[in-house]
């Protein structure tokens, strides 16, 4: 009984350093960087953000449209 | 390549004389290595970079549309890439189909179980998914003849050995991606209902999962009630990332548009934004006085607003570069349980325990 405990500790342990491993070995960048990246995104794409910048009632389907009235 | 590696250091593997102690040892010098690297690149703060960035004027967003129709609590609802239709479902068993122009009902099915906690649009508009209680994933077909029953045409496609928390189809009708309360994840195949991938990792329930934009390759991003968030390689099954900062169970993830990071909503109140690149935190959008749990996030189209649904019954919108609060919505009148942008971009759904969804714009 002992002895499978221990060996399944074991085999688990073995996984834990190995991930731990490959997520050591992963190449990052500074978040400086990274930063500037996410920033540009944003502005590079804000004009196509509707939610953003408004869109013309006409445009966006969920806006009620201009009133009309019929005579 | 969006995530490189160092080989030799990846691939050395853990000899079988290696004991307990040495192992755990191991471990935790690991880990500290971990932590030290990340601390190393950490030159800047987000909200520093986007001092110069303009600020954000008043935002006006209003609730266009309320769909009235569930009998309980709405806890997931999906898009169809037709940009109208939109399928939901609830704690009584109930998903029903919708087209959020109209407000009308399209469909409804009821589902053998209660508490249907995921739901999923397949990318044809032909189908849907979804799942709970029952701890599986099923595929209705979507019959344009409105008699027929659709539960007849029920295909049972995963198989967990706990609830179902969250479901996503991939970039075709052919595979879905689950996640569990029994703690894996899986991928599989919706014609046969084989099991094509599982990925282990998270120590308790995973709640919440997400497809990397396609542009940036085969990944997804999960969250658990382990308090981490882990990005996946799905061919694999291998955890590349792992980020563990939240203080409680994080009830939601969502890639930014690029692809390059991500957004995870947890029980802990706070909302934070992980840069997969620079492999850490670079943001957390919280405020003293918001102290209930967020359950729901998503960006907007550029990826400069943020949007979270809370269990305070209110939804926070965040500007994600300068990390502040842009707005307040007021409109459910219970907890926010599911947050999704429109395809195009141009509104927002959300459900709630108050039984319905709005569409805000």
């Amino acid at each position: 009984m002992s002895n499978n405990n221990a060996s399944s500790n074991l085999v688990v342990a073995q996984r834990v350093v190995k991930q731990l491993r490959f997520e050591a070995s992963v190449r990052r960048i500074k978040v400086s960087q990274a930063a500037v990246d996410l920033k540009n995104y944003c502005l590079q794409n804000a004009h196509q953000d509707h939610l953003l910048m408004g869109v013309p009632s006409n445009d966006n389907p969920f806006r009620p449209p201009k009133s009309c009235s019929l005579f | 390549m969006r995530f490189s590696i160092n080989p030799e250091m990846a691939t050395q593997e853990v000899q079988p004389n290696e004991t307990l102690t040495n192992l755990k040892a191991e471990s935790d010098t690991l880990k500290t290595k971990l932590e030290d690297e990340r601390a190393k690149l950490h030159d800047v703060e987000l909200h520093q970079v986007a001092e110069k960035v303009d600020g954000l004027g008043q935002f006006i967003m209003k609730t266009r549309r309320t769909l009235k129709g569930h009998g309980n609590k709405v806890l997931c609802m999906d898009w169809c890439k037709d940009k109208r239709r939109i399928v939901s479902s609830s704690q009584d068993g109930k998903v029903i189909v919708w087209d959020a122009f109209t407000t009308n009902k399209e469909h409804a099915v009821t589902m053998p179980c209660t508490w249907v906690m995921a739901c999923a649009y397949a990318p044809s508009g032909c189908a849907v998914a979804c799942g709970g209680l029952d701890n599986k994933c099923s595929v209705y077909p979507l019959s344009l003849d409105k008699n027929e029953n659709l539960a007849a045409k029920k295909k049972s496609v995963a198989m967990h050995t706990n609830y179902l928390s969250a479901c996503s189809f991939t970039n075709s009708d052919m595979q879905i991606l689950t996640s569990s309360g029994d703690g894996t994840c899986a991928l599989w195949d919706v014609e046969s209902g084989q099991l094509l991938q599982s990925f282990h990792g998270h120590a308790a329930d995973v709640l919440c999962l997400d497809l990397a934009p396609s542009e940036t390759g085969n990944t997804f991003v999960s969250g658990g009630c382990d308090k981490k968030a882990n990005v996946w390689d799905m061919r694999s099954g291998q955890c590349i990332q792992s980020f563990e900062t939240h203080e409680s169970d994080i009830n939601s993830v969502r890639y930014y548009p690029s692809g390059d990071a991500f957004a995870s909503g947890s029980d802990d109140a706070t909302c934070r934004l992980y840069d997969l690149r620079a492999d850490r935190e670079v943001a957390i959008y919280s405020k003293e006085s918001i102290i209930f749990g967020a359950s729901s996030v998503d960006f907007s189209l550029s990826g400069r607003l943020l949007f979270g649904g809370y269990n305070d019954y209110t939804i926070n919108v965040w500007d994600v570069l300068k990390g502040t609060r842009v707005s307040i919505l007021f409109g459910h009148e219970n907890r926010v349980s599911t947050l999704r942008l429109s395809p195009d971009g141009t509104a927002f759904c959300s459900g709630s325990w108050d039984h319905t969804l709005r569409i805000w714009a």
